[in-house]
């Protein structure tokens, strides 16, 4: 018996152990993101595949110049990462980065820099100026000179705690920010949105604030189209969303938390006093 | 023998000339289908924001349009049917979802 009761323990001991390791994944807290990290997007559809770096996407800049709608209804770009499956003959014809990204679109005084045409072209028979240019996206893991810099550029914003620490709802308001949601030849010309009312959310958890949701403010983000019904759809009855849902990237978290403020910043949903 | 030789010259130097000129064509821009393709489509997916407006059967109307459209993807080349294959299913989409919250709010 007692023969058997070293091996016995350092089974029970490994099961244990290898249990609570697989629970908490590799054991170490996720970092969370720099102000300028939050809500960069890896596309590496075909990058490595075809010898590139993986895409380092920056959300926050061009969500400083242009709306969700814009780029998720209008240009078609899926709203999870690697969902679009945008190839450089993509780009070469046109569309999602190619909309913009040819070479042609002036932007503040001058041309949009043209996405790399000949992307799977032997590295040795690009001129500087094309590896320059195919390195500012395929950027991951390179140290990389980019046209904007994250600090600089959002030195005067209003700030916010979490996300990118800007407060982008009041850098529009504000007017530190213009946000294009048109463009010709791409997008349809609508016409003026009748806005629904906005509603509020009564949270089951007694004494938790309820949350004042703004159609308006989201409409001119989003549009309809973006989170009905891919997102919101009909509720059913016993249809319930929770914080759980919206941490798991479900309804409000398919942009919050990822590239819109976080969800921990609960005040600016829950409107409370205790929260501000 | 000579003019044979100027002649073989002259027709593929002519060949070639027709191919490049097909390749340009067909490399710079849309074509005809495809334009009058996302004409129709803008025409009928210009209004999704203002679907919960639309009365039952517009609703219809352009969803069967929507799906009219689906229907003749093929018209357009790979790159474009990726991109509007998706634009066409979230217009869609909206205008069903519009039409079963109104019928949602009529059976209440």
């Amino acid at each position: 018996m007692r023969k058997l009761f070293l091996p016995l323990a350092a089974v029970i001991i490994l099961l244990v152990s290898g249990a609570a390791f697989a629970q908490h994944g590799d054991g170490i807290k996720k970092r969370r993101p720099l102000p300028e990290e939050y809500g960069t997007v890896e596309i590496n559809n075909y990058s490595e595949y075809t010898g590139l770096a993986p895409v380092m996407y920056p959300h926050w800049l061009h969500r400083s110049i242009y709306t969700c709608r814009l780029c998720h209804v209008d240009i078609g770009f899926a709203m999870k990462a690697g969902g679009t499956g945008i190839t450089a003959k993509d780009n070469e014809k046109g569309f999602y980065c190619g909309t913009c990204h040819n070479g042609k679109m002036i932007f503040r005084g001058k041309p949009v820099f043209k996405a790399c045409t000949n992307a799977h072209a032997p590295r040795g028979w690009l001129t500087p100026e094309q590896a320059r240019r195919c390195d500012k996206c395929h950027s991951e893991g390179k140290e990389t000179v980019q046209d904007y810099d994250f600090y600089s550029y959002t030195a005067d914003f209003p700030k916010e705690t979490f996300g990118n620490g800007i407060d982008w709802e009041k850098a529009e308001s504000e007017g530190k920010i213009q946000l294009i949601d048109y463009i010709s030849g791409v997008s349809a010309r609508r016409p003026d949105l009748p806005i629904p009312p906005d509603a509020d959310i009564i949270p089951k958890l007694e004494g938790m604030p309820k949350v004042e949701f703004s159609h308006k403010k989201h409409m001119d983000l989003s549009g309809c189209e973006l989170c009905h019904p891919e997102i919101f759809s009909i509720r059913k009855s016993g249809d319930h969303m929770s914080m759980a849902d919206n941490f798991d990237g479900k309804y409000c978290g398919a942009c919050h938390g990822k590239v819109a403020f976080p969800l921990i910043e609960c005040g600016r949903c829950h409107k409370s006093a205790a929260f501000q | 023998m000579k003019k044979i030789i100027t002649d073989a010259i002259f027709a593929v130097s002519i060949f070639f000339l027709s191919l490049s000129v097909t390749a340009y064509a067909a490399g710079s821009g849309l074509s005809e289908n495809e334009r009058s393709w996302i004409d129709e489509f803008n025409q009928v997916c210009s209004e999704t924001g203002a679907s919960m407006t639309l009365s039952e059967d517009q609703l219809k109307d352009r969803i069967s349009s929507a799906e009219g459209l689906k229907g003749r993807l093929g018209t357009l080349d790979d790159s474009a049917k990726k991109v509007y294959s998706r634009r066409l299913d979230m217009c869609r989409n909206m205008y069903t979802f519009a039409l079963e919250a109104k019928g949602k709010k009529t059976n209440k």
